[in-house]
């Protein structure tokens, strides 16, 4: 009798909770996050949001002490985020598109039109964003994500000759996405392709990068210079736009060519993350780039995302729910057990 | 319980009969001994598993699919820099080559970077190859080896697993069936792989089940070397008390043909022996001792009495059969009753040791009266004499012992021990190296106790035993039951305390500098840990697995549990897919993901059993892919860690609704550590009340008074709740090797009161007077007690400096138990005895009462 009250209780709370996803997760600490982490954003130094495996989505507003777990339910892992302001856009595996106003308490999932893995998503500001993934895919929005546009890659683009002959130009995995301002982004991708547009995304053009290596990451710190990141320790930097692409020699740790998965240059400060612990980073807006010497525990780590303000604070995130917060030329991981 | 003229008719029997008797008994024992020759000093693994359990049930339904939760860690550690140079790494292959050709291990549970079933996958130019970590070979440059740092660094579940978080150790897991142990071979073999690959800067540590066991059986010499030193020490303390050299054989040959008995009955049932347990044994050895010391002495005291040795044997004999047989059938009882735990090792037990104690009603209350009536009776011993022979006062002589004992203990206590022992020539330090450095600080003061004893026990006894008297005069005795009543509400504090299963990280048999433990240390520091919990998921179909809704309610599951307290990482299936998918998109982590398509799924896996080695998958995953396995790793095994897991993965089955997969609990070490100490909680329990219930029926049987069986219950519960706080206090686990322990220790401890408390009776009946006869009871009856306490913690007492601490603390226990019980027997019984005046004793008709009315009625008659 008495248990059946107890479930009967315990039913009805559960049936008043449903509705209110904000009271359905209390904050853990960060020690608790164990998902492995693809992509973060922060809106100010202490809060941000990070994605990560079960479709699972952080907030933090204590510099990543502490992190509430929001569900945008769905339990396929969204692997990109992009936040301006509160609002928050998240995609992932099979096209799946969400949408939060308010910071991450509601969310609702946006058409995106395609179910081909999306791998980065970014806004400019509250209205105008792009999303890229598998097979080319490439979508536009202008009206915060309510509808988006799918747009061709161009025709011309140039691939390697040997793999020209298997892959067809528009089926190019795009990896990252980069606003420089509200006309000017990159995209980058497999087989060395990076794509720039002037217009805000409606047209690109190619860019030589005279690499063949996936590229993984982007950063613009204006329209003239930019970085991109990939394979086998790969960093590139431009100063004219694109023009004219250099391979930029990062050190590596002894015996190891890492790929580099992500890239941040923002003020003097700049940090290029990859696998096994790869953490690089730079004193001199992105000119020269130093290994970070990360205790040898955190060397089967790989980090994913990585986000910078200007004045050298910022996140990483990257396996098994490590978050490392950065200052300067300093990182601290968040949590112990990694 | 038995009529008087049974008794005396039996005793009539034995005297007349008493060729045949013999013949009969010798027969008996040549049967024994020659099971004796079949007795096997052995751990079997499936003695620990209670059948019946779900758990074990479990383990063995899935025990083919995933492997044998004995798993031996073979941890090579480098001193300096870490494990990626050839020679760590050639020695590590040279490891797992030597594990594979070991006899008993499961042919494809043995992991280690080494080994090919461990396996990095790698992207090369859009195609994923999974090939051995050490791909292409063995690594003989420092280029090779650096490739080997890359692969590990690269693939997730390997660091942590098989490489220590910081590099400097590397560990070969190896699974052994449990049937197919043979831990002597294993040692040898170890010993042999030590030898081989350690040098200045590579170490070996071992540690897991199989090891510990085999560690342990290291022990069975010293062992013997205890039993040895253990009938040494009885028969000093028993010609001291008795002075005469039949004094000292007839006790030790009582308690040799039970021995004989109770180890022939457990050769013929086919039982082996577990080191474990062998502690019981020298305890039963001495409990035979202690009843043919108590027949001795009432023997002698009768002959000096009555000058005549057939009466005198029938005498004492018929008043020791009932509290002997009362005794010893509520020992038997209450060590069969510990058979209700059901776990074959505990059921052995306690089947073998009811035996052995039922034996002594042969080896004692049957040869005794016949031995005697053999033997020319002993010439009076002037005891007094022998206690003024001393030389120099007591005082002085306490003063030399007491010195020579802290010489001794300073001197084990500095650990100089070791460096004199260096000293010798080589053959002779291992010698006493083997014998143990407290061992020989005792063995050197032992000649100072001895003559320290010969001197002056005929004083210490008799002081002893006025003490005890004294104890309960006059207002003492009130002060001894509010001694009791506040032992009564004061142990239960620290009692209620005690917890089942292992406390102490490591393991609770080995003392915490043994090489076993620092191994399991380094183990559970340095890696993610060695004690799995594996519950499985059912798909409930062929195919099952490969689904991305069984795939992701596995992952949210291991993430789950990688929440429980005490876990440090998981092992699924879905680590391997998200990696292999990951790498078929250039190795970006944004991949690692488990693809919607079953199809690809199902590609991927193809993709892993064509270019590795199938048996990598098998602690994952079926062959039908209808189960999958998830792995919990673990930092330790307190019980508090295991039942919290499973209760903690409880949780998440609970609120798991989508019905993709039901998940089947509970494998791997933690699974057959829950179900060992669930039963053990249970049937501890069950022990208790059962035995207490049996001894107080048995109470009932003997003296057909409810009150009185009552207050002889007051120092058997008294010894039980201060045997659970001493457990406490010591740290001592209560567990599967402890219970059959702490079981008997609370089965036997009335027996004191029993010897006591019918002697009151046969006094009382002389006497008519209740204090008087209460003294002249403990005067008696009490110095023998006294006496055969001394000789139960001596027999127990040499295990305290066992080398195993599990022998240690179990001689502890139970000498401190006996200690209890004695104290309970002599001191708290007379209190109460006194004070209550139960009318069972008060009313009785003494002997002149009866003379008196027989008198009256025969005078009425004329």
């Amino acid at each position: 009798m008495k248990t059946r009250l107890v479930y009967l209780l315990a039913s009805f709370i559960m049936l008043l909770s449903l509705p209110l996803p904000l009271f359905a997760q209390a904050a853990v600490p960060a020690a608790e996050v164990r998902q492995n982490l693809f992509s973060v954003c922060f809106k100010n130094a202490r809060e941000g949001w990070t994605v990560g495996d079960l479709g699972r989505i952080f907030h933090t507003i204590d510099g990543g002490q502490n992190w509430r777990i929001y569900s945008a339910n769905t339990k396929r892992p969204f692997v990109a985020i992009s936040c301006v302001g509160d609002k928050l856009w998240v995609a992932g595996q099979g096209g799946q598109i969400a949408f939060s106003p308010d910071g991450g308490l509601n969310w609702h999932m946006q058409p995106s039109g395609t179910n081909r893995n999306l791998l980065d998503i970014e806004f400019v500001n509250g209205q105008q964003g792009l999303a890229v993934g598998d097979f080319g895919t490439l979508l536009r929005t202008e009206d915060g994500g309510n509808t988006w546009t799918k747009i061709s890659l161009p025709e011309n683009i140039e691939l390697p000759p040997d793999i020209a002959e298997v892959v067809q130009p528009g089926d190019v995995i795009l990896y990252t996405i980069a606003f420089a301002d509200e006309k000017h982004v990159w995209i980058a991708g497999e087989f060395g392709v990076i794509l720039f547009s002037q217009d805000g995304g409606l047209t690109w053009q190619q860019q030589k990068s005279g690499v063949e290596t996936t590229l993984f990451g982007v950063t613009a710190l204006d329209h003239q210079h930019a970085w991109v990141v990939g394979m086998e320790g790969v960093m590139l930097v431009t100063e004219d736009g694109g023009a004219t692409w250099v391979k930029q020699s990062v050190p590596m740790p002894k015996g190891f060519v890492l790929p580099i998965y992500d890239v941040a240059v923002r003020g003097l400060f700049g940090w290029a993350v990859g696998n096994s612990g790869l953490l690089l980073y730079s004193q001199d807006a992105g000119k020269t780039w130093k290994l970070y010497d990360i205790p040898v525990r955190m060397a089967g780590s790989w980090f994913r995302g990585v986000t910078l303000f200007p004045d050298g604070r910022g996140y990483v995130v990257g396996s098994r729910g490590l978050v490392l917060s950065l200052d300067r030329d300093k990182m601290t991981p968040l949590k112990e057990n990694y | 319980m038995f009529p008087q003229r049974w008794i005396e008719a039996y005793l009539r029997f034995l005297l007349n009969y008493r060729r045949s008797v013999t013949a009969f008994v010798a027969l008996m024992t040549l049967f024994f001994t020659y099971g004796l020759t079949k007795i096997r000093l052995h751990t079997d693994f499936f003695d620990f598993y209670p059948r019946q359990h779900k758990y074990i049930k479990f383990y063995h339904e899935f025990r083919k699919m995933f492997g044998t939760a004995n798993v031996m860690n073979v941890i090579l550690e480098v001193k300096s820099g870490d494990i990626y140079n050839p020679t760590t790494l050639q020695k590590l292959d040279y490891i797992t080559k030597f594990m594979i050709n070991t006899k008993g291990v499961v042919p494809y549970q043995i992991l280690s970077i080494a080994h090919p079933a461990v396996s990095s996958a790698t992207a090369t130019q859009g195609a994923v190859q999974v090939r051995p970590i050490f791909y292409p070979g063995v690594p003989k440059t420092q280029e090779d080896a650096n490739r080997v740092r890359f692969a590990v660094y690269a693939n997730p579940n390997i660091r942590g697993v098989y490489v220590a978080n910081d590099d400097t150790a590397a560990v070969v897991n190896t699974g052994f069936w449990e049937e197919a142990l043979d831990f002597r071979y294993l040692y040898d073999r170890m010993m042999q792989l030590a030898a081989e690959v350690e040098d200045d800067n590579h170490r070996v540590h071992i540690t897991g089940f199989p090891w510990l066991y085999t560690s342990v059986l290291q022990y069975s010499g010293q062992l013997a070397l205890v039993f040895v030193l253990t009938t040494v020490a009885l028969s000093f303390l028993l010609y001291s008390y008795f002075r005469t050299w039949t004094g000292i054989w007839v006790p030790i040959f009582s308690g040799i043909l039970s021995s004989v008995w109770g180890l022939g009955i457990a050769a013929w049932l086919g039982f082996n022996l577990d080191p474990l347990v062998l502690v019981i044994p020298l305890f039963l050895t001495a409990r035979a001792l202690s009843h043919s010391v108590q027949s001795m002495d009432r023997y002698h005291e009768e002959f000096y009495r009555l000058k005549d040795k057939n009466q005198a044997i029938v005498v004492s004999y018929s008043h020791l059969f009932a509290p002997a047989i009362a005794s010893i059938v509520t020992d038997g009882i209450g060590l069969l009753i510990v058979a209700v735990a059901p776990i074959p090792l505990i059921q052995k037990v306690a089947i073998f040791a009811s035996f052995w104690v039922v034996s002594i009603f042969i080896s004692v209350v049957t040869l005794h009266p016949i031995i005697l009536s053999y033997i020319d009776p002993p010439p009076p011993v002037d005891h007094a004499a022998h206690g003024a022979r001393a030389r120099i006062s007591i005082g002085a002589g306490t003063a030399i012992l007491f010195a020579a004992i802290v010489a001794a203990v300073a001197i084990d206590r500095m650990g100089v021990m070791h460096r004199f022992i260096q000293l010798f020539p080589p053959n002779i330090a291992r010698a006493l190296e083997f014998i143990g450095p407290g061992m020989l600080c005792f063995i050197a003061v032992s000649p100072v106790i001895a003559w320290y004893w010969l001197s002056y026990c005929e004083r210490i006894y008799p002081a002893f035993t006025q003490l005890v008297i004294n104890a309960s005069e006059g207002w003492r005795r009130w002060a001894v039951i509010v001694l009791t009543v506040a032992l009564y509400a004061l142990l239960p504090i620290w009692g209620w305390q005690l917890k089942v299963g292992d406390m102490t990280p490591g393991s609770a048999l080995l003392f915490a500098d043994h090489p076993y433990n620092v191994a399991y240390d380094i183990l559970n520091k340095r890696f993610l840990g060695a004690s799995q919990l594996i519950i499985i998921a059912d798909t409930k179909q062929p195919n099952g697995v490969k689904s991305a809704e069984a795939l992701t309610t596995m992952e949210e599951f291991a993430y789950h549990m990688q929440g429980a307290k005490g876990a440090s990482g998981t092992i699924t299936i879905v680590d391997i897919i998200k990696q292999l998918a990951r790498l078929q998109h250039d190795g970006d982590p944004k991949w690692s993901i488990i693809p919607l398509n079953p199809k690809e799924i199902g590609q991927i896996i193809y993709t892993f059993t064509q270019n590795a080695n199938i048996a990598a998958l098998n602690f994952f995953m079926d062959p039908s892919a209808r189960y999958g396995s998830i792995i919990t790793l673990f930092h330790e095994y307190s019980h508090a860690v295991i039942m919290n897991s499973i209760a903690y993965a409880r949780q998440f089955v609970d609120q798991y609704k989508e019905g993709f997969v039901d998940f089947r609990f509970a494998g791997g070490l933690f699974g057959i550590l829950a179900a060992v100490n669930e039963e053990v909680e249970n049937s501890y329990w069950k022990n208790l009340g059962l035995i207490f219930l049996i001894v107080y029926i048995c109470l009932y049987l003997t003296y057909g008074s409810l009150y009185c069986s009552l207050i002889l219950m007051i120092p058997v519960v008294l010894s039980q709740l201060a045997a659970e706080a001493l457990m406490v206090w010591f740290r001592i686990d209560l567990n599967v090797n402890s219970l059959p322990i702490a079981a008997a220790g609370a089965g036997v401890g009335v027996d004191y009161g029993i010897y006591h408390f019918s002697r009151m009776i046969d006094t009382y009946d002389e006497i008519g007077k209740l204090d008087e006869a209460v003294d002249y009871a403990t005067a008696t009856t009490g110095k023998a007690i006294i006496f055969t306490a001394s000789t139960m913690i001596a027999g127990t007492g040499f295990f305290w400096f066992s080398d195993l601490k599990f022998q240690a603390e179990m001689g502890l226990l139970l000498a401190l138990l006996m200690s209890f019980n004695t104290f309970g027997g002599l001191v708290v019984v007379p209190a109460f005895v006194k004070v209550l005046r139960p009318g069972f004793l008060v009313n009785r008709k003494t002997k002149a009462m009866l003379a008196e009315q027989r008198q009256a009625a025969l005078g009425t008659a004329q």
